[in-house]
């Protein structure tokens, strides 16, 4: 019986795994005719105002490039409270103090996908002006799905990724990870994408991702991918940049609160009235309750896509500033859970050195009411502060 | 020991070990074709929700 399995089944897999082996040592491939360099090149066009996503093409990806090699422009990543309203950083900072802003962000847009976005553009992070919008409730999700990820780090990103030599393989490992993670769940995956996560499986996997890594490196060496290179123009900014001294933030701020708070009248939550008709108010006068769950940031994949970005911002030595949003204590009951989260956060980007406003609140008598304009979002009032924040940090 | 049979299975082994080899781990369509852009897209469209 041994002798028969021997001869029938195992001899044959050997000689037909040899086989296999020299076929594909030896397999001419087709080559790729392309020339790799891609050049990019553009006019700014943007110098305030929101991209919701880089979907639109080479344009917003020339605008973020652009935004970021500009000394006098801030650049914000934020995500589902970047809104239209006019005290938004990207608005406000332009139209009232003369400050070049521009903001990239809508829901979804977390920690990893600002990294990659960050990474590709690793040669112009030196000193250049980065404000990152953090959100409690990102922690609570498994990091940044793919989706958003395919939204914001566009091809040309991953592909200028891939052909950056002076990017480390810590970097470029830890998007291949987060490939290799959702690869189900990519259509056409590009080749860029292949190759990252196929250097992560090929130093941290073990069989049969390393094995099958391994066949793909030789059989897909030849494929093409694009070096993009951004040569971008940036435009001469026309706008008359104002002294902090000169903008009364404090009459303002008074006013902004006086009027949100006169606005809210179907509820004692400082949740705007249309907010809590349409989410919180249920059947039979009963209100939703809100409730966080308890995050170990030592588990939390989205505090070690914070740390990746801290880590890429601090190695470039970007000039950049953090804003811990509030979540609003009368709707939500249990949030001093997190207070280890929120204290670990604002200790890894202040002990780097960089500037954070820390919005967050766990008990009703410290909110200041207007900061929010519902239960999670900035509010006008809120995004004031958030303004003379980035004023002070920026321009004094 | 049948040497037909030997070199039957041996063939249905090399198919099998090849076909895995091309179908299934590497794109035997970026092979032929190394040249071709893909757009990558999410299989999964996220509905963003407030709660």
């Amino acid at each position: 019986m041994f002798r028969r399995i021997l001869f029938y089944h195992i001899f044959p897999i050997l000689m037909a795994a040899g086989a296999v082996t020299l076929l594909l040592i030896f397999l001419p491939l087709p080559k790729s005719t392309k020339t790799v360099a891609l050049e990019i090149q553009g006019k700014q066009q943007k110098t305030k105002g929101l991209y919701a996503n880089l979907l639109s093409g080479n344009q917003a990806e020339i605008d973020l490039f652009a935004s970021l090699q500009r000394e006098d422009q801030i650049t914000l990543f934020g995500s589902s409270e970047f809104t239209e309203s006019p005290y938004a950083p990207y608005h406000f900072l332009p139209d009232s103090l003369g400050i070049p802003a521009l903001g990239i962000g809508h829901a979804f847009h977390q920690s990893f996908s600002m990294y990659c976005a960050l990474l590709s553009a690793r040669e112009h992070l030196h000193e250049s002006k980065i404000c990152i919008i953090l959100s409690p409730g990102w922690f609570e999700t498994e990091g940044t799905n793919i989706e958003a990820f395919l939204e914001f780090v566009r091809p040309n990103f991953l592909n200028k990724i891939w052909h950056d030599q002076t990017i480390s393989e810590v970097h470029k490992e830890y998007i291949g990870a987060y490939l290799d993670k959702q690869y189900d769940l990519i259509n056409s995956p590009s080749h860029s994408i292949n190759k990252l996560r196929d250097l992560y499986l090929l130093h941290s996997s073990q069989f049969p991702g390393r094995g099958e890594a391994m066949i793909r490196k030789k059989l897909l060496a030849n494929t093409f991918i694009p070096a993009p290179n951004y040569a971008v123009e940036l435009v001469q900014e026309t706008r008359k940049q104002r002294a902090s001294n000169e903008f009364d933030y404090d009459t303002r701020l008074k006013k902004l609160q006086q009027d949100f708070n006169a606005s809210v009248t179907n509820n004692q939550l400082y949740v705007s009235n249309t907010y809590f008709s349409e989410f919180i108010q249920q059947q039979g006068g009963k209100m939703k309750k809100g409730h966080v769950d308890k995050i170990d940031p030592a588990k939390s994949v989205e505090m070690s896509d914070l740390m990746m970005l801290l880590k890429l911002l601090r190695e470039q030595r970007a000039d950049a500033s953090f804003v811990i949003q509030p979540l609003n204590p009368y709707h939500y009951e249990n949030l001093s859970v997190n207070r280890p989260l929120i204290h670990e956060m604002q200790k890894a980007i202040e002990s780097i050195g960089f500037p954070c406003l820390n919005l967050y609140v766990d008990q009703k008598s410290q909110y200041d009411a207007g900061t929010l304009n519902d239960i999670m979002h900035l509010g006008d009032y809120g995004w004031l502060k958030v303004n003379r924040f980035l004023q002070k940090t920026y321009h004094e | 020991m049948n040497k037909k049979k030997f070199v039957r299975h041996s063939i249905i082994y090399f198919l099998l070990i090849l076909g895995y080899v091309l179908l299934y781990v590497a794109n035997l369509d970026s092979i032929l074709h190394p040249d071709r852009e893909l757009n990558p897209k999410s299989s999964v469209n996220f509905v963003y929700q407030q709660f």
